[in-house]
C-alpha cells in the first residue's frame, strides 16, 4: 500500500517550496463574510455554570476515571484512553453533577453519554507536566502525552492527532493548512494573528516527531494580517528555514485536505488511501498550537477557538470557549437576538451543520457558531427538476458529475454509485451552491453515502450470519455422526461383555433365534414344540395366557383362539378342546345364534360319546362368527365337568381347531406364548394345570371389566364346592342375576370346581375373594334373589339353567332383555 | 439481371457471415460468468435463516426458487430482496407474503433467565450465549432478528427489540430538512 | 427553542432556472429583431401564438399528471421552447404550423419523457423536423426581404396571411414570396441546393440575381443576431463554451474541408457559419442543457458532431438546413458520450 514511488519526490519539494501552485477542478467563490468577525481581539467566552463534555465517540464509550459528586480540576482526565481514542479533560475545576446522556453536537441530535460538571468558577487546574526540552524526548513519548492530553483536529473533521502523527510511511512534507477556505469562519485567522509564535513552536514539535523534509503554511490570499503576523513570526526563528509559507488564492474548498493537497503539491490522493503514503502529514494551525501547549505546556486540550458570527449576534468576533459550554450559554453572552434568530449552524454556511437544541455542548470540532437571521440565509428554495446544466460538475473540486450521482441517488443505484465515484465527494457543497435547481445534492450523497454503508454493513453481516449458520449445521451434523458413533460402540462394547461372560455364546441372540424359530414352527410342526419342556412352564403359560387375554380385550380373536387351542394339544384333557369348541359356538351365537349356542352346549354332556361332533359342530359355528371380543378363557375349564371324551377324536378335533385357528391368528404375543403354553399343558399333571388354569382365570377376572362380577364369582365357587346340586342351581341363579346385573361376567368358575375339586384352585379363587371383598353386599343381594328361585331346581336344570347363564353372560354386549327371555326357556 | 441478384445474394451471405462471426465471437468474449444460481440467490437473501419462508434457512429457500418456488417469501429480506430475486429469476415481482418489520434484535431480560438452554438451541446463528444454569445473553452483532428464540424460552424473557440508533448508525434523511420537492425525480 | 434544521451548503447562488431561461429570452432579442427588421413582424405572431400555446399545453399537462403548475411553468422552459419553434419557422407560415408543432414539442418530446430535465430530445428541434417532414411547403416559404417585396406588406396583412393565408388585399402567401423579379423566394439555403441541382457552381450561384434576391443579406444578419445574444450568455455564463466553440469550430473546419475539395459544389464557410440556423444553433438549440451532453469533453464532442452531421446534410442531404436533423442526431448520442467522457475523478483512476 505504501510504495514508495508514490511519495513526493525531491524534484516535487523543490518545486513545492519554490511556491509553485497547482490548480484543482472546480470550486466556488462564495461571499466570504470573514470581516465581522476578524477585526476583534479573541476573547475569553468565560465558565458557564455546567460544563456538559461528551465522552462517548459512536457507539464506543471509554472507561470513567470520575463519579457523581467527585470534585474535578481543570485539565482533569475523565476516562481513560480507550482504543485509538483520546482522553477527554475537565475543561474547568467543579463538581461532576452528573454523568448522563445528554444532546449532542451531532446533526441527528442524539443523546450522548456526557459527565456533567457543575463548575465553582475557581478554575483551579492540575499541576502541568512541562516537557521544554522536548527535542530529547522520544517521538513516541510525545506522541503519548499528545493523545493523553485529548489533542483532535481542530479543523473540523476531529481525527486524533496522534494517529497522524504516527504515519506508516516516510514524511516529506509537513502541511499546516491555515486556508480556512469556509466564509463567515475566521477563527485560524486570529489565531494566526495572535498566537503566530505559539504555532511555529507547535510546528517545531510536529516536526521534531515527523522529521519531514519540508513544512509548509498554506494560506489564502484574503487573509493579510495573518500573512505578515506569519511572516514575523518566522523572521524571529531563524533557524526554521524548512517553513515556507505559501499564499494560495481564495477559492473554496482550497482548505478541503485532497484539495490543498492538490494545490500545494499538484498530486492527488488515490480514492481510498491516505495523504500519508505521499509522505504528507496535514495539520490544522489550532491544532499546531494545541500540540504546543500539551507538549511544551503539559496542557490540555480544554478550550478552543470558536468564530462567533451572523447577524443575529451583536457581539461578533472569536472566543475561546472551554469544551463543554451550552451553545446557549454562548449565544447568551453574545447578544442573540432571538427574534432573529432561526437556525444555529455549527461550521461554515458550506460544510456546516445545523442543531435543534441549543443546549448541546460545544466540542473540540466546532469551530465556528454561525446565528444568522433568516435574511442572510434565506430556507432553501423549492427543489426544481435538474436541468442537468452541469453547473455542478464545473464546480465540483472533486471532478464528479454530480447530476448523475443525483440521479442514481434518487433510484438508489449502489453499483452506479460506485461506477460515479460517489466515495470520491467529501461534501463541499460547491455543487448544491451552483445548482439553479435549488437541489439539496449533498443531502441526497449523505443519504446514498449511509445507505450504501448500510447495505455494505448488512452484506457483511449477511455473510456472517450465513458462515455462522453453516458452521452451526456442520456442527450439529457432525455431533449426530458422532452420538449415533458413540452409540453402536457403546452397543458392541456391551455385546462384546455379554460375550465374554458367557463364555462366548451369544445369549441374546440365541434367545431371538429360538423364540423366531418358534414362531416360525408353531403352525407346522406341533409335535417338535411340545419337546422342550420345563417343568415351570405351566405358570409361564398361563401368564401368557393371562396376556392373551388382554389382548384379546383389545379385540384380539385370533389369540383367543390359539389360547382355547393350547388345551386340546393334550390328549389328556380332551375335554378341554370340546370346551373350546364350546366357547366358540357360543361366541357364535352371541353373533345372533343363540339357539344354535344353546343346543350345543347341552348336547355335548348329553352326548358324551360323540364329543367330536359337538366339538365340529362348534368349531363350524366359531368359523362363522369367529368375532366376538370375548373369547372365553375360562371355558376349557368348564369343558372338563361336561364332557367324558374319547380321546382320540376329541384330539382330532381339537388339532383341526387348532390348524384354524392358527390360520386366523394374527396376534403376535398370543402366537409366541401358544408354544409355552402348549408345552405346559402337554406334560403337566391335571393339578397344575388346574392351577394355571386358576391363575390364568383370576388374571382373567382381572382384566374383565366388570370387577364387580368377577368379584362375586369366587365366593358363588367355595359355595358351589360343597353344595349339593342344589346349591349349585343356587350358583347358577346368582351367576344369572348377576349376569344380567353387570352383564360381562364369565361364569367359568363353577364349572371349574366340579371339574378340578383341588384345593388349589380354591385356593387361589380365595385369594381373589379377599382382595375384592368389598364387594360382598352386593353378593347378598344376590343371594336372596337365588333363594327365590332355588326350590324347584334340579341339578340338570341347574346346569342347564349355568349353561344359559354363561351364554347369556358372553352375550353381554347385546341387549339384556334377550338373556331373560332365554332364561325363561 | 442474374449477376445483379448474385450479387445480392453473396453480398448477403458475406453479411451473414460476418455478423455471425462477430455474435460468436462476442459471445465467447463477453460471456458473463455464471455463477451458480443458488449461491447468487442465497448472496441475495438477508441471510437472517428465521425459516419464515418455509424452509430450515436462507439457503434451501434459494434452492427452492431455484427450483422454481414463489419469490416473495421473505419478509426480513422485504420488497428489496423480493424485487432482486425477482429480476434473476426473470418473474414479475409479487406482493411480499408476510409483512415487511424494522429489524429486530433479541434481547434476553437477564435476571429472569434461568438458564435452560433453549434458546441456544434455537438461535440458527449461535448468537446466543450460556450454559446450563447460566444466565444467557445474546452477541447483538451476530443477532440475525430471526425470532426463533423467542418461543422456546421458558420464562418468556427473550424481547425483540429496535436496534438503538446512534450516531454510528444514524441515517440522514432528506425529511429532516425541509425541503419541498415540487417534481418528480 | 427548536431551530430548523436544513441541509449544508446554507448558502447558495441567487441564479435559478428561471433566471437562467430569462437570460436565454433576452439574448434572442437581437436575431429577433433584426429578423423582424428584414421579414416584418410576422415573426412576433408566431412567437405570440407559440408562447402561448406553449405554456397552455404545459399547463393542462401539468394538470393531469397532477403537477404543481405554477410553480413548474415559472422555470421558463416552455417559453423558451415556443420562441425558439417560433423562430424557426418561416414568418408567414400559417398560424396551425406553429401550433402543431409546439403542442408536439412540449407534449410528446417534453411532458411524455417526463417534463424538464427528462426529454432526450430537444423539443425544439423535434418539433421542426416534423413540421419539416409534415408541411414542407409551408416550412420552406419564406418572405423575400422587404426591399424586395413587390408590395408593401403591412403588420395587418401579416397578421391576416398568418390566420387566413391571404393578405387583407388578397394576396395568398405564394403570391407574397414572388420578388420584383418574378422569382420565388426561398432561403440561401435553398436557393444554393436548387440551384446546384440545376447544374450550376457555387460562384455562379452566389453571384446570381436569385440568390442575391433569396435575402441572403437578412440571414446573415439575423445570424449576426443571434451571435451578438450568443456572446452576452457566453459572458453571462449562462452556457459554457465547451457546446458552441466546438460546434463553430466544427463547422468552420468540415465545411472547410468539403469547400477545398470540391469548391464548386460545396459552400464556404463562412457561408455556412452565416446562413440557415447556425448562430441560433449554436448558441440557443445545441446549448440546451437537459438534451445536451454533460461532461467537458463529452459537450465538445457533441458540438462536432453536430457540426459534422450539419455540414454533410447541407452538403450532401436532400434537406436544405440540417441543423434540426443534425441535432436530434446528436441527442441521440449523448448517453453514449457522457458514458465515454466522464472525467477523471480527484484521486480516481485515469
Ligand atoms: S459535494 Fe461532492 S459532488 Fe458536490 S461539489 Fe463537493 S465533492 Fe463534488
Ligand atoms: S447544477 Fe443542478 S440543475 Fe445543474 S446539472 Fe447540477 S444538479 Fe442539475
Amino acid at each position: 500500500m505504501t510504495d514508495k514511488f508514490n511519495l513526493l519526490s525531491d524534484e516535487q519539494l523543490a518545486n513545492i517550496s519554490s511556491g509553485k501552485l497547482w490548480n484543482f477542478h472546480g470550486g466556488v467563490h462564495p461571499q466570504e463574510n470573514k470581516l465581522q468577525s476578524n477585526q476583534s481581539a479573541i476573547r475569553d467566552a468565560g465558565i458557564p455554570a455546567t460544563l456538559v463534555i461528551p465522552i462517548q465517540h459512536k457507539t464506543h464509550v471509554p472507561e470513567l476515571l470520575v463519579k457523581v459528586g467527585d470534585t474535578v480540576l481543570k485539565g482533569q482526565p475523565l476516562t481513560k484512553v480507550y482504543g485509538a481514542l483520546v482522553v477527554q479533560h475537565a475543561s474547568s475545576s467543579g463538581v461532576v453533577v452528573a454523568i448522563e446522556n445528554r444532546p449532542s453536537l451531532h446533526p441527528s441530535g442524539l443523546d450522548m453519554l456526557s459527565v456533567v460538571i457543575q463548575t465553582d468558577g475557581l478554575d483551579r487546574s492540575v499541576e502541568a507536566r512541562r516537557i521544554p526540552a522536548y527535542q530529547d524526548v522520544e517521538p513516541a513519548l510525545l506522541i503519548d502525552k499528545i493523545q493523553q492530553l485529548g489533542v483532535i483536529g481542530l479543523g473540523g473533521a476531529g481525527f486524533p492527532t496522534h494517529l497522524k502523527l504516527m504515519p506508516h510511511a516516510e514524511i516529506k512534507l509537513l502541511l499546516i493548512n491555515a486556508a480556512e477556505c469556509e466564509p463567515y469562519i475566521t477563527a485560524d485567522d486570529r489565531l494566526i494573528q495572535e498566537q503566530a509564535i505559539e504555532m511555529i513552536d507547535g510546528i517545531n514539535v510536529l516536526e521534531h516527531i515527523l522529521q519531514p523534509q519540508l513544512t509548509v503554511i498554506a494560506i489564502e490570499d484574503n487573509k493579510k494580517d495573518a500573512i505578515s503576523a506569519l511572516q514575523k513570526a518566522l523572521q524571529n526563528h531563524p533557524k526554521n528555514k524548512n517553513i515556507k509559507i505559501t499564499i494560495i488564492p481564495t477559492i473554496y474548498p482550497s482548505g478541503s485536505a485532497k484539495q490543498l493537497i492538490e494545490i500545494i503539491t499538484g498530486e492527488q490522493t488515490p480514492i481510498g488511501h491516505h495523504a500519508s503514503e505521499l509522505g504528507i502529514v496535514m495539520l490544522n494551525v489550532g491544532t499546531a498550537v494545541a500540540v504546543k501547549e500539551a507538549v511544551i505546556d503539559g496542557k490540555a486540550l480544554t478550550s478552543r477557538i470558536v468564530t462567533l458570527t451572523g447577524d443575529s449576534l451583536q457581539k461578533k468576533g472569536n472566543v475561546s470557549v472551554r469544551i463543554g459550554t451550552p451553545i446557549q450559554y454562548l449565544l447568551d453572552r453574545f447578544w442573540v437576538n432571538t427574534n432573529a434568530l432561526n437556525q444555529i449552524i455549527i461550521g461554515g454556511p458550506m460544510m456546516g451543520f445545523t442543531v435543534e437544541n441549543p443546549a448541546a455542548p460545544v466540542t473540540k470540532i466546532c469551530n465556528c457558531i454561525l446565528a444568522p437571521t433568516a435574511k442572510e440565509m434565506p430556507p432553501a428554495k423549492p427543489e426544481m427538476p435538474c436541468i442537468r446544466c452541469s453547473e455542478c460538475a464545473e464546480a465540483c473540486p472533486a471532478n464528479l458529475l454530480p447530476q448523475q450521482l443525483l440521479w442514481y441517488s434518487k433510484s438508489q443505484d449502489h453499483d452506479k454509485l460506485n461506477d460515479y465515484n460517489l466515495s470520491a465527494c467529501i461534501e463541499c457543497g460547491a455543487c448544491a451552491y451552483v445548482c439553479p435547481s435549488h437541489i439539496p445534492l449533498v443531502e441526497y450523497y449523505r443519504i446514498a453515502k449511509a445507505e450504501i454503508r448500510t447495505a455494505q454493513e448488512e452484506a457483511k453481516k449477511a455473510e456472517i450470519a450465513r458462515i455462522r449458520h453453516e458452521k452451526r449445521e456442520a456442527r450439529l451434523a457432525q455431533a449426530k455422526i458422532d452420538r449415533q458413533a458413540k452409540h453402536k460402540q457403546a452397543a458392541e462394547k456391551r455385546k462384546a461383555q455379554l460375550k465374554e461372560k458367557n463364555g462366548g455364546e451369544d445369549l441374546i441372540a440365541a434367545a431371538l433365534a429360538r423364540a423366531k424359530a418358534k414362531k416360525a414352527n408353531a403352525s407346522e410342526t406341533q409335535s417338535e414344540t411340545e419337546q422342550p419342556v420345563k417343568k415351570n412352564d405351566a405358570v409361564a403359560a398361563a401368564i401368557a395366557r393371562a396376556k392373551a387375554k388382554k389382548a384379546a380385550q383389545a379385540g384380539n380373536i385370533g389369540e383367543t383362539q390359539q389360547s382355547t387351542e393350547t388345551a386340546p394339544a393334550t390328549p389328556k384333557n380332551p375335554a378341554v378342546a370340546a370346551a373350546i369348541a364350546r366357547a366358540k359356538a357360543k361366541k357364535a351365537a352371541q353373533a345372533g345364534n343363540i339357539d344354535d349356542a344353546q343346543q350345543s352346549t347341552e348336547t355335548t354332556p348329553a352326548t358324551p360319546k360323540n364329543p367330536a361332533v359337538a366339538a365340529a359342530i362348534a368349531r363350524a359355528k366359531a368359523k362363522k362368527a369367529a368375532q366376538a371380543e370375548k373369547a372365553t378363557a375360562s371355558d376349557p375349564a368348564e369343558e372338563t365337568s361336561t364332557v367324558n371324551v374319547d380321546p382320540k377324536k376329541a384330539a382330532i378335533a381339537a388339532a383341526v381347531a387348532r390348524a384354524k385357528a392358527k390360520k386366523a391368528a394374527q396376534a403376535e404375543k398370543a402366537t409366541a406364548s401358544d408354544p409355552a403354553e402348549e408345552t405346559s399343558t402337554v406334560n403337566v399333571d391335571p393339578k397344575k394345570a388346574a392351577i394355571a388354569a386358576a391363575v390364568a382365570r383370576a388374571k382373567a377376572k382381572k382384566a374383565a371389566q366388570a370387577e364387580k362380577a368377577t368379584a362375586s364369582d369366587p365366593t358363588e365357587e367355595t359355595s358351589t364346592v360343597s353344595t349339593d346340586p342344589k346349591k349349585a342351581a343356587i350358583a347358577a341363579a346368582i351367576a344369572r342375576a348377576k349376569a344380567k346385573k353387570a352383564e360381562r361376567s364369565e361364569q367359568v368358575e363353577k364349572v371349574t370346581q366340579q371339574a378340578e375339586p383341588d384345593n388349589s384352585a380354591v385356593i387361589a379363587e380365595r385369594k381373589k375373594r379377599k382382595q375384592q371383598a368389598q364387594l360382598q353386599k352386593q353378593q347378598a343381594v344376590a343371594e336372596q334373589v337365588t333363594e327365590a328361585e332355588l326350590s324347584p331346581a334340579e341339578i340338570k336344570k341347574a346346569k342347564i339353567a349355568a349353561a344359559v347363564a354363561r351364554a347369556k353372560a358372553k352375550k353381554v354386549q347385546n341387549s339384556v332383555s334377550q338373556a331373560e327371555n332365554e332364561e325363561q326357556k | 439481371m442474374i449477376s445483379s441478384i448474385a450479387l445480392a445474394v453473396f453480398a448477403l451471405a458475406c453479411l451473414a457471415a460476418v455478423f455471425g462471426a462477430l455474435l460468436g465471437y462476442s459471445s465467447i468474449r463477453f460471456k458473463v460468468k455464471a455463477e451458480p444460481i443458488v449461491e447468487e440467490l442465497d448472496a441475495m437473501l438477508p441471510q437472517t435463516q428465521c425459516g419464515q419462508c418455509g424452509y430450515p434457512g436462507c439457503k434451501p429457500y434459494a434452492q427452492a426458487i431455484a427450483n422454481g418456488e414463489d419469490i416473495n417469501k421473505c419478509p426480513p429480506g422485504g420488497d428489496a430482496v423480493m424485487r432482486q430475486l425477482a429480476e434473476r429469476m426473470g418473474v414479475e415481482p409479487q406482493q411480499l407474503d408476510g409483512e415487511e418489520k424494522p429489524k429486530l434484535i433479541a434481547f434476553i431480560r437477564e435476571d429472569e433467565c434461568i438458564g435452560c438452554t433453549k434458546c441456544i438451541q434455537a438461535c440458527p446463528v449461535d448468537a446466543i450465549m450460556g450454559a446450563t444454569r447460566q444466565m444467557h445473553t445474546v452477541i447483538t452483532d451476530e443477532c440475525t432478528g430471526c425470532e426463533l428464540c423467542v418461543a422456546p424460552c421458558p420464562t418468556d424473557c427473550i424481547d425483540m427489540l429496535p436496534i438503538e440508533i446512534t450516531t454510528q448508525n444514524w441515517q440522514w434523511n432528506l425529511q429532516r430538512i425541509p425541503t419541498k420537492i415540487n417534481t418528480e425525480l | 427553542m427548536a431551530f430548523i434544521n436544513a441541509s449544508s451548503p446554507h448558502q447558495r447562488t441567487y441564479r435559478s432556472t428561471t433566471q437562467i431561461m430569462l437570460w436565454v429570452m433576452a439574448c434572442l432579442i437581437p436575431g429577433i429583431a433584426i429578423q423582424s427588421y428584414f421579414f416584418g413582424f410576422a415573426n412576433l405572431i408566431q412567437i405570440s401564438i407559440a408562447v402561448i400555446v406553449a405554456l397552455l399545453a404545459e399547463a393542462i399537462i401539468l394538470k393531469i399528471r397532477k403537477r404543481p403548475i405554477i410553480n413548474t411553468l415559472k422555470d421558463g422552459s416552455a417559453l423558451v421552447t415556443g420562441i425558439l419553434i417560433a423562430i424557426a419557422i418561416p414568418p408567414l407560415a400559417p398560424w396551425w404550423v406553429a401550433v402543431i408543432g409546439t403542442l408536439f414539442a412540449i407534449i410528446f418530446v417534453k411532458q411524455l419523457y417526463g417534463g424538464l430535465g427528462q426529454n432526450i430530445f430537444n423539443p425544439a428541434m423535434a418539433a421542426y423536423v416534423l413540421l419539416l417532414i409534415s408541411f414542407p411547403v409551408q416550412m420552406t416559404t419564406w418572405l423575400p426581404m422587404e426591399s424586395l417585396h413587390p408590395f408593401s406588406i403591412s403588420f395587418m396583412d401579416q397578421l391576416n396571411a398568418v390566420f387566413t393565408g391571404h393578405t387583407l388585399d388578397g394576396y395568398t402567401v405564394s403570391q407574397l414570396t414572388v420578388s420584383i423579379d418574378g422569382l420565388t423566394m426561398a432561403t440561401p439555403l435553398d436557393t444554393v441546393k436548387n440551384s446546384l441541382k440545376a447544374g450550376l457552381t457555387t460562384t455562379e450561384i452566389f453571384d446570381s440575381a436569385i440568390f442575391n434576391a433569396s435575402s441572403s443579406q437578412a440571414i446573415l444578419w439575423v445570424n449576426i443576431g443571434f451571435l451578438i445574444g450568443g456572446a452576452v450568455l457566453l459572458a453571462k455564463r449562462i452556457i459554457l463554451w465547451m457546446i458552441p466553440i466546438s460546434f463553430l469550430a466544427g463547422v468552420t473546419i468540415f465545411s472547410f474541408i468539403a469547400y477545398a475539395y470540391q469548391p464548386d459544389l460545396n459552400g464556404s464557410p463562412m457561408f455556412h457559419l452565416f446562413s440557415g440556423a447556425t448562430m441560433l444553433g449554436a448558441f440557443f438549440i445545441l446549448t440546451d442543457p437537459v438534451s445536451a451532453a454533460t461532461t467537458v469533453k463529452g459537450r465538445i464532442i457533441f458540438g462536432l458532431l453536430i457540426a459534422f452531421l450539419m455540414v454533410l446534410i447541407r452538403n450532401v442531404g436532400g434537406y436544405p438546413d440540417a441543423i434540426a436533423f443534425a441535432v436530434l442526431l446528436g441527442n441521440m448520442c449523448v448517453p453514449l458520450i457522457d458514458y465515454y467522457t466522464q472525467p477523471k475523478v480527484y484521486g480516481g483512476r485515469a
